[in-house]
């Protein structure tokens, strides 16, 4: 009876590597076709080598790990004799394509059941997991000047000042927020925001004047602004994460045009068919495209909720929505009076319900390499914030605004952690390429929103 | 010479360092590593952007190579960034958001721009804009509106035509 060696990738890339690279360099290093070198990062745990020898499977893991890939070793013991050693250290050594065979996991659970002795030969400690809130040193008071002189210089410049208002904003919202001591910085041009809503500006007049006057140009209008969605959201979505750093790393989004279309406009009219039984899948799809495609340097983040996350949410929330909407009925009935309040109060709870729902949801299904985030929003706290902001909104006629974003803000990072696992030194800064404002100014303008 | 302490970022990996950054009276510039005394960086003159004041919120010294110093010491970096950058309109804009006065002021302004806008704006604007039209645009735009109005509200008159 011999030992032998299987060699798994755990369905990780490994910091510091991202999808383009690590598939790069299996179709160079290991001369995998383009299909398999995906099909392989996109498996969620596989053995791309099996029944090896210790040094064959020791050899092709270090290579594999230098592109990239998160492999382990595991052992077994067989009647049959093990492969040789083929492969070795280096591009000129490397292991040979017809040598990397992909089996399911599952195949090889089985057949560590039957050796019955199955272990994992990585033998490096766990990395050390620690919690680190995010923190928010935001001041209402401090927001609601900036908020005003911003509000007031616009006025005064007829508009032009708004993109030094928008950057001045988001520079104080990102500033006063921090990770483990280390600031967030927004680094957007204003200048390049003013290009961007100047565009954007002049299509929007010529929409809004065209449509008035010629409804059949205003439809042609409303098609051409449909078509450009998926563009203006990948737009958007680029333009803020390249303005966005941490640690002097800045963040990145590397969603494609055609993708974020069958996001945001296939999947959307395929609720419509289906008459909204698809919505949590569209949704579940939306939220995948924005998590996947964001990066932190060159690290992309990853999303591990499932559709059934999304529609066991979406169910959930009927719950209340079927009891809320009986209430509001019979408030109508007996009480008419007292109908808008109620109507009010259940659109509140509903709104409550659903941001911390999928805030949640979505923040702790999120990962950065090892890393993940933890929220733990509360529906009852949430929906009392949400009641006093909007009360003290009305009643002061916007001039609470400030303080209410701040406070929501606030609330919001006090209940987020990140739960590092291991170093959080070793990101790497991604190419930094330029991006045009346009996308994210027209989002502005026609209020697409993406839902970040 | 200024002394600030903060975190040194060298904008190739996420890796932090506690640092101090010295401003000398003749530009020069040194970040030191706080911990081991270790010289992380030396510039001759002064090429740094300051990240301008905005509230208390952290501050970023960008170096010329990609290097960045975050502090949440404002009032040295405030000094810095006058004897060395000179003034900014960006320093004025911190003096409008940082007092009360003159958030009041803005406050009054804005109020009294709303009202001054619908009394006396949307009339003036209205005006104007139907002044400078030209008359085909008032005449299209005139049956389109009888149009929408023919399909939508009105129908046809039960009176005769003679009476």
């Amino acid at each position: 009876m011999s030992i032998y060696y299987n060699v798994v990738y755990q369905g990780k890339i490994l910091e510091g590597f991202d999808f383009e690279a690590a598939k790069t360099k299996l179709i160079v290093n290991f001369a995998l076709s383009k299909e398999k070198a995906e099909k392989v990062l996109r498996s969620r745990r596989v053995v791309l080598k099996k029944t090896v020898d210790e040094m064959t499977a020791r050899k092709l893991g270090l290579a594999l790990k230098r592109v990239g890939l998160d492999v382990i070793l595991t052992k077994g013991r067989t009647t049959a004799a093990v492969q040789p050693a083929t492969v070795g250290f280096g591009p000129e050594t490397v292991p040979q394509p017809d040598k990397i065979s992909v089996t399911p996991a599952s195949e090889l659970t089985r057949q560590t059941d039957i050796a019955a002795s199955a272990v994992t030969v990585d033998r490096t400690p766990a990395p050390k997991t620690v919690v680190i809130p995010f923190e928010f040193h935001g001041s209402g008071r401090e927001y609601f000047k900036i908020w005003l002189v911003n509000i007031i210089l616009t006025i005064l410049t007829l508009g032009i000042y708004s993109a030094w208002a928008k950057v001045r904003h988001k520079k104080y919202i990102y500033g006063s927020a921090r990770l483990n001591g280390a600031g967030f910085e927004y680094l957007a041009d204003p200048v390049k925001i003013l290009k961007g809503r100047m565009i954007a500006g002049v299509f929007l007049v010529l929409y809004s004047t065209l449509s008035n006057l010629f409804p059949q140009i205003g439809f042609i209008f409303s098609l051409v602004l449909f078509a450009a969605v998926p563009w203006i959201v990948v737009r958007a979505l680029a333009f803020n994460a390249r303005n966005s750093a941490l640690r002097n790393i800045r963040f990145g989004f590397s969603g494609r045009v055609k993708d974020a279309a069958k996001a945001f406009a296939l999947w959307p009219i395929l609720v419509l068919l289906t008459l909204g039984i698809l919505a949590p899948y569209a949704y579940y799809r939306q939220r995948k495209f924005i998590v996947e495609n964001s990066r932190y340097g060159t690290t992309r983040f990853a999303l591990t909720a499932t559709a059934r996350d999304y529609y066991r949410l979406f169910l959930s929330a009927s719950v209340p929505f079927i009891i809320g909407v009986g209430l509001v009925a019979a408030v109508i009935f007996f009480l008419p009076l007292l109908a808008v309040p109620a109507a009010l109060a259940l659109y509140l709870y509903l709104f409550a319900f659903y941001s911390v729902k999928t805030t949640n949801l979505q923040f702790n299904s999120s990962q950065l390499a090892a890393h993940r985030f933890k929220a733990d929003l509360r529906i009852k706290e949430y929906l009392a914030l949400v009641i006093t902001n909007s009360l003290a909104t009305a009643l002061t006629l916007g001039l609470f605004y400030p303080w209410a974003k701040i406070r929501t803000l606030r609330y919001k990072f006090s209940r987020l952690s990140l739960i590092t696992s291991g170093d959080f030194d070793t990101f790497i800064a991604g190419e930094q390429k330029q991006v045009g404002s346009v996308g994210e100014e027209m989002s502005d303008f026609f209020d697409i929103d993406i839902g970040l | 010479m200024i002394s600030i302490r903060g975190k040194f970022y060298d904008g190739r990996t996420s890796a932090e360092v506690p640092a101090v950054c010295f401003f000398y009276d003749n530009g020069a510039v040194t970040v030191e590593n706080s911990v081991d005394g270790c010289r992380i960086l030396s510039l001759s003159r002064f090429t740094i952007k300051v990240s301008p004041r905005l509230a208390d919120t952290t501050r970023y010294l960008h170096f010329p190579n990609g290097e960045k110093f975050e502090t949440q010491d404002n009032p040295n970096v405030d000094r810095i960034a006058k004897r060395f950058a000179g003034a900014r309109w960006t320093d004025w804009l911190h003096q409008l958001e940082s007092r009360w006065r003159f958030a009041l002021i803005a406050l009054a302004a804005m109020l009294l721009f709303v009202w001054g806008g619908i009394t006396y704006g949307v009339p003036i604007a209205a005006s104007g804009i139907a002044h400078r039209l030209p008359p085909s645009i008032l005449h299209a735009a005139g049956e389109h509106t009888l149009g929408i109005l023919d399909k939508s509200v009105l129908r046809k008159s039960d009176f005769d035509l003679l009476t």
